[in-house]
């Protein structure tokens, strides 16, 4: 049942959707490189005569128990998260993608060492995997990047794995071969390349998780340290505030939700632009 | 068949025994002994030491694995830092209330999650498709939503009715789930009690599956639609709810009934989020405790069993796919 009118509907949907996306990441790059210029207030200084305020005045969004203002905490934020998020989707790459490289172009007993070795990082959500990690470690942005990076690489090595098996006997990857290319030059200039459309789907969702993933940790007391302006560590760091004071609560939280939205929505869309497949 | 089910208990054997490779090697991942994080700066030397050495900590590694997994086998998980009580003794305490907090989640998510998929499915065209944009947009906002805010943001809306609720430890545990021991006890007053403490963190917690629910029935059932013989039901002049029931739906659950049961796994870390924001008494709340306490021994035993749950999960769905599908089992018994 293809009629025309499905056709253009989805297209719109697509379009629509990734547009959105790609909008609300942009967004957060402006919030997070401009961060000191769109910031109303210096989100560090305390205001003990201000705690506590309700959205209004120079305060867009209140001030937290401290008399910290929320709305430039959440604009610095973006800057940490994006960190964050960059970070540990950058080292799940450098870890994951060599691995799925050598599991998939060497095979054999090899292949079965490293993927076990994946599937055993899948076997724990990534959150509990991370905070494993982070209760090892202990509290901080650069652990937070180590724990949730970790977490999140046997996705890459698996998808790398995936398509170095479906190209490794295309004639091109033959013909390299045959011409006497060393395998780390078939990887890296041949197979690769053709890997490129679904690493960059998968990094960009993994880009939200991570966010959400970070987000979870700090409120859970064991992300960045305490006082730092991260989303989550906000909601911990004033969970006794939360019910009589719900503004705390309301814009940091919504900073997370479209933040990892838009990443989610971009994938989507990448998706549907990158991978033939899901047509 | 029988041979695809040995080796795929098989394959979890490695999995588990990395696993707790993994929670092992974490501990000595920095400089310091977990005697000393645990009992902090004012603890001293002697207090340290005995605690480092009844996790036997100044044995060799392989040592130390080895008899970690030997204790696992044996239901010996050692004993937390913080009570000195046996890990295990505390696990079984707190097991039955996740257990009951997911599987209410899915009571939630499962009909709901299906019935939206069905509708967006099934809104192709103009002006119903706005239905499909709908849900397809509210499916993702479920994935990209942090539960632990949702669940925060329902507590401040239900504040005022939460006030009312007794704690849940008057309740004595027989089964150790919560609706059940109510049910038991045959008072009506407790078992609302008890669903009231429930809903919530149910509520919660049951917009991840639901969310990845419908998008799969979703795209399965678009994908069933497209088939011949639904143009063939359609051309017998069978009706509309018969197609939809009987050969979309059904063809299209098999995809479904694989996530469902990835997304129960999955469930557990969301669970650790949602316990925590509603100070439920299960697994994921002992897990965020042991690791802000850095209790070594009870984390290490919390983490062993999130992965027990998790392969276990996953090994279900994959015995329900072949025994939902024909065409998988028709395929295993051609490869012997």
């Amino acid at each position: 049942m293809a009629t025309a009118g499905t056709r253009t509907g989805r297209r719109w949907r697509v379009g629509g959707q990734t547009a959105l996306g790609l909008l609300i990441v942009l967004a957060l790059f402006v919030a997070a490189v401009f961060a000191p210029a769109i910031a109303p207030h210096d989100p560090y200084a305390t205001r003990p005569d201000h705690a506590l305020q309700a959205p209004g005045g120079s305060f867009w969004f209140g001030t937290d128990a401290l008399g910290q203002d929320i709305a430039s905490r959440v604009v610095y934020g973006a800057r940490i998260s994006l960190w964050i998020a960059l970070g540990a989707v950058g080292l799940a790459c450098v870890l994951g993608i060599p691995v799925g490289a050598v599991a998939g172009y060497a095979g054999g007993r090899i292949d079965t060492l490293l993927m076990r070795a994946a599937d055993m990082l899948m076997a724990l959500p990534s959150i509990v995997l991370a905070l494993t990690i982070t209760a090892a470690l202990g509290r901080g942005l650069i652990n937070v990047v180590i724990a949730v990076g970790i977490a999140e690489s046997p996705r890459f090595a698996r998808q790398m794995r995936a398509a170095v098996l479906e190209l490794r006997e295309r004639d091109f990857v033959l013909a390299a071969r045959a011409l006497g290319a060393s395998p780390p030059a078939i990887l890296w200039r041949h197979i690769l390349p053709g890997a490129l459309g679904p690493l960059i789907v998968i990094a960009t969702l993994g880009l939200g998780t991570a966010v959400l993933d970070a987000a979870g940790l700090g409120f859970l007391g064991l992300g960045a340290e305490p006082g730092t302006p991260e989303w989550g560590t906000m909601l911990s760091d004033n969970v006794a505030y939360l019910r009589d004071y719900p503004w705390i609560c309301l814009y940091p939280g919504l900073a997370i939700a479209a933040t990892v939205l838009g990443f989610n929505l971009l994938g989507d869309g990448l998706r549907a632009a990158l991978d033939p497949r899901s047509g | 068949m029988a041979g695809y089910v040995l080796r795929r208990l098989l394959h979890a054997i490695p999995i588990l025994a990395g696993v707790s490779l993994l929670v092992v090697l974490s501990a000595h991942l920095v400089p310091g002994s977990p005697g000393e994080s645990f009992v902090g700066e004012k603890g001293t030397p002697e207090a340290i030491r005995a605690l480092n050495e009844s996790i036997g900590w100044y044995d060799p590694l392989p040592v130390q694995w080895g008899r970690l997994v030997w204790g696992a086998l044996r239901g010996d998980l050692g004993r937390s830092f913080a009570t000195r009580r046996p890990v295990l003794d505390e696990l079984r305490e707190r097991v039955p209330a996740t257990v009951e907090l997911a599987l209410a989640a899915f009571v939630i998510a499962l009909p709901l999650g299906l019935l939206l998929g069905a509708v967006a499915a099934l809104a192709r065209r103009w002006p119903w498709s706005v239905l499909d944009h709908l849900t397809s947009t509210l499916a993702l906002a479920g994935i990209s939503f942090p539960v632990f805010w949702l669940g925060l943001l329902l507590q401040i809306a239900i504040y005022p009715m939460q006030q009312r609720l007794s704690p849940l430890y008057t309740l004595e545990p027989v089964t150790g789930l919560y609706v059940l021991d109510a049910l038991l006890a045959g008072d009506p007053a407790l078992v609302r009690d008890v669903l009231a403490h429930l809903a919530l963190p149910a509520l919660a917690l049951s917009t991840i599956p639901l969310a990845v629910i419908a998008r799969m029935t979703r795209a399965a059932m678009r994908e069933v639609l497209g088939q011949e013989f639904v143009r063939t039901a359609r051309a017998k002049g069978l009706g509309p709810v018969r197609i939809t029931l009987r050969h979309v739906l059904r063809n299209a659950l098999v995809p479904v009934v694989t996530v469902t049961g990835i997304q129960f796994a999955a469930l557990l870390g969301g669970a650790v989020l949602t316990e925590t924001v509603f100070q439920w008494p299960g697994l994921g709340t002992y897990i965020v405790e042991a690791a802000s306490r850095k209790d070594l021994p009870a984390l290490q035993g919390a983490v062993l069993v999130v992965a027990v749950v998790f392969v276990a999960a996953n090994l279900t769905v994959d015995l329900l796919y072949v025994a939902l599908d024909p065409r998988i089992r028709a395929g295993l018994e051609g490869r012997r």
